[in-house]
């Protein structure tokens, strides 16, 4: 449980420096490209979220695993 | 933005670079044993009709990346698809490169450090040096070029005293078919991987370059990798090299020379961070330059960092095991990298002629 609670704890501090580094002056400027920033940079931010605190995230490579043994009749 | 121009020198030294990238330290080419660099002339062979059509689309529309000739050529919406699948292929190759990184140094250094520390390390500094743009890149893979082939040559003439010859022969003793197995393992990796340079050669300097970049880097690439794999067969003998995830490291480790010139393995370490540094950038590159067309952005630098921070979640959670990971690059890699490397660029290769040659109709 420790260890799920220092994980959130990173992840939260690297992501809040990252977005004020990177995002906060984009948004301030209202350059071009904030909303794929932020769309981009806030599923990053909950896919890392999830992976740090032990949740099984979708991983595409069993899917593919699946489709390629399903068309090669493989299993 | 003005444009980023790289030289045709700077173009090959990336591609070789990107193509001995993880191969260097994964080899490839597996089934066939010791007959590997058989595997892999015929690999260099297979991948030449592939190379001629890559280059021939970026030489029919010259300054253009594959997402903009896609949308040119097939439509605004068949081109965004096949632009979708062209950034897909760029960012899940990427991540599995940083796996690579990652598994190597969680197996042979460092242990008990979590893998996704190095590999978090490792993506930021790729983040930093795509931010600064393909021309740095050029420019640091024609640097550390020559660092990375200076360490081969010397590591060639060391490992010398440990090679044992019987270990290549009898050629063909398994017959033709792993050594075809492997030629076409070793055309979808690493070779056939370079469909990723179609997003980014567009900084090219004129039409006729893709052909010098694209094939130049093919032939030293395969001439090293061929050298990689005749030395880390003949010093480890194929019985052992296939106990082995990592051939080169245990290879080089072999090297004792009047007994002070030895544990040489993290020089080979070295010569995988320079490969797979501008491996990863070329991917995260790519895959920035596409999204940034798909949503006409002005500059790709701004989307860098999250893609760069999805790239790790996804390098993260792709593999369970090192185990899984070398199961999923023997098994499935061949059979999932074919129609990124071999049926969209020819779609869209017959595509590029059918429009040039309509163009050419009208003009005349």
């Amino acid at each position: 449980m420790i260890n799920i609670i220092i994980n959130i704890i990173v992840i939260i501090s690297a992501y809040i420096l990252i977005g004020v580094i990177e995002w906060y002056p984009m948004l301030k400027k209202k350059e071009n490209g904030i909303f794929v920033y932020g769309f981009l940079f806030l599923g990053s931010f909950v896919i890392s979220l999830l992976l740090g605190m032990k949740i099984k995230v979708p991983n595409p490579a069993k899917g593919i695993e699946a489709i390629l043994s399903m068309l090669l009749g493989w299993r | 933005m003005s444009k980023e121009v790289i030289s045709d020198k700077q173009a090959a030294t990336l591609v070789t670079v990107f193509l001995i990238g993880s191969t260097l330290i994964l080899g490839t080419a597996a089934q066939a044993e010791n007959d590997m660099w058989i595997s892999i002339i015929l690999g260099v062979i297979i991948t030449i009709p592939i190379y001629l059509i890559y280059s021939r689309i970026l030489s029919l529309f010259p300054e253009k990346d594959i997402f903009e000739i896609s949308e040119q050529v097939l439509g605004k919406l068949m081109g965004k698809a096949m632009g979708l699948l062209h950034i897909w292929f760029a960012f899940h190759l990427g991540a599995l490169v940083l796996r690579n990184y990652g598994e190597f140094i969680n197996v042979l250094a460092l242990t008990a450090t979590p893998i996704i520390m190095p590999m978090a390390m490792f993506i930021f500094i790729c983040i930093w040096g795509v931010k600064l743009g393909i021309e740095v890149l050029g420019r640091w893979a024609e640097l550390f070029a020559l660092v990375l082939f200076g360490l081969l040559i010397i590591f060639a003439f060391l490992v010398i005293p440990e090679m044992k010859l019987e270990n290549i022969i009898p050629v063909l003793y398994n017959g033709i078919a792993p050594v075809i197995d492997g030629a076409f393992s070793a055309f979808a990796f690493p070779f056939g991987e370079a469909v990723v340079f179609l997003s980014v050669f567009g900084s090219l300097k004129n039409s006729k370059s893709a052909y010098k970049v694209y094939f130049s880097g093919l032939l030293i690439s395969g001439v090293t990798i061929m050298y990689v794999l005749i030395r880390n067969v003949a010093v480890l003998g194929s019985n052992q090299l296939k106990l082995l995830y990592f051939p080169s490291y245990a290879a080089i480790a072999r090297i004792d020379i009047g007994t002070f010139l030895q544990r040489l393995e993290i020089v080979v370490a070295i010569i995988f961070l320079i490969a797979v540094f501008i491996k990863i950038c070329i991917c995260l590159l790519a895959a920035c330059i596409g999204i940034t067309k798909i949503f006409k952005l002005k500059d790709y630098r701004k989307i860098v960092t999250p893609i760069g921070l999805l790239m790790l979640n996804l390098s993260y959670l792709v593999y369970d095991s090192t185990m899984e990971m070398f199961d999923w690059v023997t098994n499935f890699w061949l059979y999932y990298a074919f129609p990124f490397q071999v049926i969209l660029p020819i779609i869209i290769w017959i595509a590029c002629e059918w429009q040039s040659r309509k163009t050419k109709t009208k003009m005349s």
